[in-house]
């Protein structure tokens, strides 16, 4: 009996005013804790809009750059020497025109073999360039000449009249008589020097901007 | 510290309370003031007056509304002042009845003490003094608390129960006894008994019969002065320590004394026992102990009060509001902080919200403006790539290669070359060559050793061209190596020897020492 009386005697005395505040710190701490979360979530929310703004920014500031480097660039690109690079390899000038030049210059046994069309996958470091801008038309060229002299010739004619945008990769000048005890004589059906080139005719190809790939 | 006074007529108590245990230390009336004066300031006393000069007294007044009921207890307070009343307190009861003019009645109890110089002394000293006084608290009322809390519970006791009439008869210390009559749930008469010098405190037979002699005597007080009708029962509650003595003797005792002889009807249970063990007190320990503990627990509760308590009282309360307000006040301010903070970092958001916006916009119309404009990195690299071109056409590549070595094999006449082939070691660059020189030596004249130092000084002659480097002979006219095999024709059929030599050409390099030359 009294054991319970004094239970209670005692839970008054010392639980019920420590409970009191215990329960007034517990209330008042969660007040604060949603309202330091509430804080924590906007600050972390904060910090994302700012990381986010940041990158836009960039995105931004990267398309503005951009955009005045290609106004820049715009006249250098309208330049012939560059346009030239857009045309595509035309087979029938090059035919023609060599045809002509072997008759000129009394070369004979004319030969080109074109390759097809092929994206450049390798190129030198000495030049940046991006994949997919290029693509290489290999070429052989096969010509008997009567001199040394016509293949200088016969390189500034290519230059000059059919495409400025020539790659010799490999060129091999032979002499056509190997008997050195004969002496050379000029004949117009047969040259002297044998020329076998291999080279690569370039044509770029600009891609247009694109927004998704830039975003 | 605190410290309560319990005050009787015959002295003092002084109960400190240090941290797990009480002091107690008795005062006679003389050691007061000396006591009082070496206390400290900060000390905060709290009186229990356990007094024969305490009266009770209870009135039917006109049954008032409760706002009409103030005005009557200030014109009673006035009227106890006016009589030289030390200490007053009133309550209402709740009991109310019917008078014979079948007007409706209330009853009023109202504690007073008066004429205790004494008890005088000590106030006037404690104001004088300027003490902390934390309440000045009634023994017969400290043990109605304690009877309709602790012993009720004890008891198991309905409130009912406590209803009913009851003599309560508690061992307030060694010799003295507190009688308490009780009837409606009102404390109506109270007064200590004190026992009679002779009377040895260890005989419970002895002293139980002097307690019946004075319940006898109260019992008749009761009826005479009709608190209680003529012949109407009553129970006895004794609370004592008790060792061998059972209720049914107890009652006997009583009755023998003619305790119960006027109660005419017979109650279901009319006496009481309770051990002050049962009751939590330590067995040294007797009921004045535990009202001193109760004194210290009031808090702010009050029950007599004088107009110095009432000042006390309100400077501890303001206290206390303070300290609250503290509290408040900084939950407050660390509130207001977060949420000013929140509000930033709100406005903050929304700014950055406002400034993607703007950005979105700015973004969406720069794309929009890209749109059918080119890549600048493929424009970039076309005009890499022409500049590059209009570099090869102007200056070809394989120039200075043929030149160097036609400069290099024009001194010797006897080498004649078959064929020139040159590659590009890498692709679009035009600066890394290899060169294969296939040729014979002629005429030969029978004589390797000849043939084979010309060789070497058309080697050195390549070697000293600029540019060229890893100057190799992959065809020697005779292989001189002793580990390889080696058939010779007839040196007759011999006309000429071939050989293969192998350049590298560099055209940097060339750049290179040009560069530095110049700068010499």
């Amino acid at each position: 009996m009294s054991a319970k009386s004094r239970r209670s005697s005692l839970f008054s005395r010392l639980i019920a005013m420590p409970l009191t505040i215990w329960l007034v710190f517990v209330l008042s701490s969660y007040g604060f804790y949603e309202v330091f979360l509430a804080q924590q979530h906007q600050a972390f929310h904060l910090e994302q809009q700012r990381g986010a703004l940041a990158d836009l920014m960039d995105k931004v500031e990267g398309l503005q750059a951009d955009s005045a480097r290609y106004q820049q660039l715009l006249a250098q690109y309208n330049t012939p020497a560059v346009q030239s690079l857009l045309t595509p390899v035309q087979r029938v000038v090059w035919m023609d025109n060599l045809g002509d030049w072997v008759k000129q210059n009394l070369a004979t046994e004319l030969t080109l073999q074109f390759s097809a069309e092929r994206s450049l996958r390798e190129y030198s470091a000495k030049l940046d360039i991006d994949k997919g801008l290029f693509y290489i038309s290999p070429l052989t060229l096969g010509v008997q000449l009567q001199t040394d002299a016509d293949f200088f010739n016969l390189m500034a004619f290519i230059n000059q009249n059919l495409s400025a945008n020539v790659w010799i990769e490999s060129c091999q000048l032979a002499r056509m008589n190997q008997d050195l005890a004969q002496p050379l004589q000029f004949s117009a059906q047969t040259g002297h020097i044998q020329v076998l080139c291999n080279l690569q005719l370039y044509r770029g190809q600009p891609r247009p901007f694109d927004a998704q790939a830039w975003q | 510290m605190q410290i309560v006074l319990y005050i009787t007529g015959s002295g003092v108590a002084v109960y400190r309370s240090r941290r797990w245990h009480e002091q107690c230390q008795t005062l006679a009336w003389e050691q007061v003031p000396t006591f009082m004066q070496q206390l400290a300031p900060s000390t905060r006393l709290s009186l229990v007056l356990d007094l024969l000069e305490e009266d009770w007294q209870a009135d039917f007044m006109p049954a008032l509304f409760p706002w009409e009921k103030q005005a009557l207890q200030k014109r009673n307070a006035q009227k106890m002042q006016q009589k030289g009343v030390l200490l007053h307190h009133s309550l209402w009861s709740g009991v109310k009845s019917v008078n014979e003019d079948g007007r409706k009645e209330e009853m009023l109890i109202t504690a007073s003490i008066t004429g205790s110089k004494p008890l005088k002394a000590l106030m006037d000293q404690i104001q004088t003094l300027n003490l902390i006084i934390t309440g000045i608290y009634s023994a017969p009322f400290l043990l109605k608390q304690w009877l309709f809390t602790q012993l009720k519970s004890t008891l198991k006791w309905s409130r009912k129960t406590l209803k009913q009439p009851l003599m309560l008869i508690v061992r307030m210390s060694e010799r003295n006894y507190r009688q308490c009559f009780f009837y409606q749930g009102q404390l109506r008469l109270t007064r200590i008994i004190e026992l009679e010098s002779g009377l040895q405190i260890n005989d419970s037979q002895q002293v139980l019969r002097f307690l019946a002699q004075e319940a006898k005597l109260a019992s008749r007080f009761i009826y005479n002065q009709k608190i209680l009708p003529q012949g109407t029962a009553f129970a006895y509650l004794l609370v004592d320590r008790f060792d061998d003595i059972s209720v049914a003797q107890c009652e006997a005792i009583f009755a023998d004394a003619g305790a119960l002889a006027f109660q005419n009807k017979s109650c279901d249970q009319c006496f009481y026992l309770l051990d002050l063990a049962h009751t939590g007190l330590k067995p040294d320990r007797f009921v004045s102990q535990h009202l001193v503990k109760m004194a210290r627990n009031a808090g702010f509760s009050q029950f007599y009060t004088t107009p110095y308590v009432e000042k006390v009282a309100h400077y501890r309360r303001a206290g206390l509001l303070f300290n609250v307000l503290t509290l408040l006040t900084i939950a407050l301010i660390g509130f207001f902080i977060l949420k000013v903070w929140l509000s930033t970092l709100n406005e903050d958001i929304q700014s950055v919200q406002y400034q993607l916006q703007q950005n979105q916009i700015l973004q969406a119309k720069l794309i929009e403006e890209r749109q059918n404009e080119l890549l600048v990195n493929d424009i970039e690299g076309l005009i890499a790539f022409a500049q590059t071109a209009q570099a090869m056409r102007e200056q070809p590549s394989y120039l200075p290669l043929l030149q160097g070595t036609a400069q290099a094999l024009t001194p010797f006449e006897r080498i004649h070359l078959q064929s020139l082939y040159w590659q590009a070691q890498e692709p679009l660059n035009n600066t890394l060559y290899t060169l294969r020189l296939t040729g014979v030596i002629y005429p030969f004249d029978g004589h390797y050793q000849q043939v084979l130092d010309l060789m070497e000084a058309v080697l050195n002659a390549l070697r000293a061209q600029r540019g060229f480097y890893q100057v190799t002979l992959q065809q020697k006219p005779l292989d001189i190596d002793d580990s390889q095999g080696l058939s010779v024709r007839p040196l007759a059929e011999i006309r000429w020897l071939p050989f293969t030599i192998e350049v590298k050409y560099d055209a940097d390099a060339v750049a290179q020492a040009q560069g530095g030359r110049d700068e010499r």
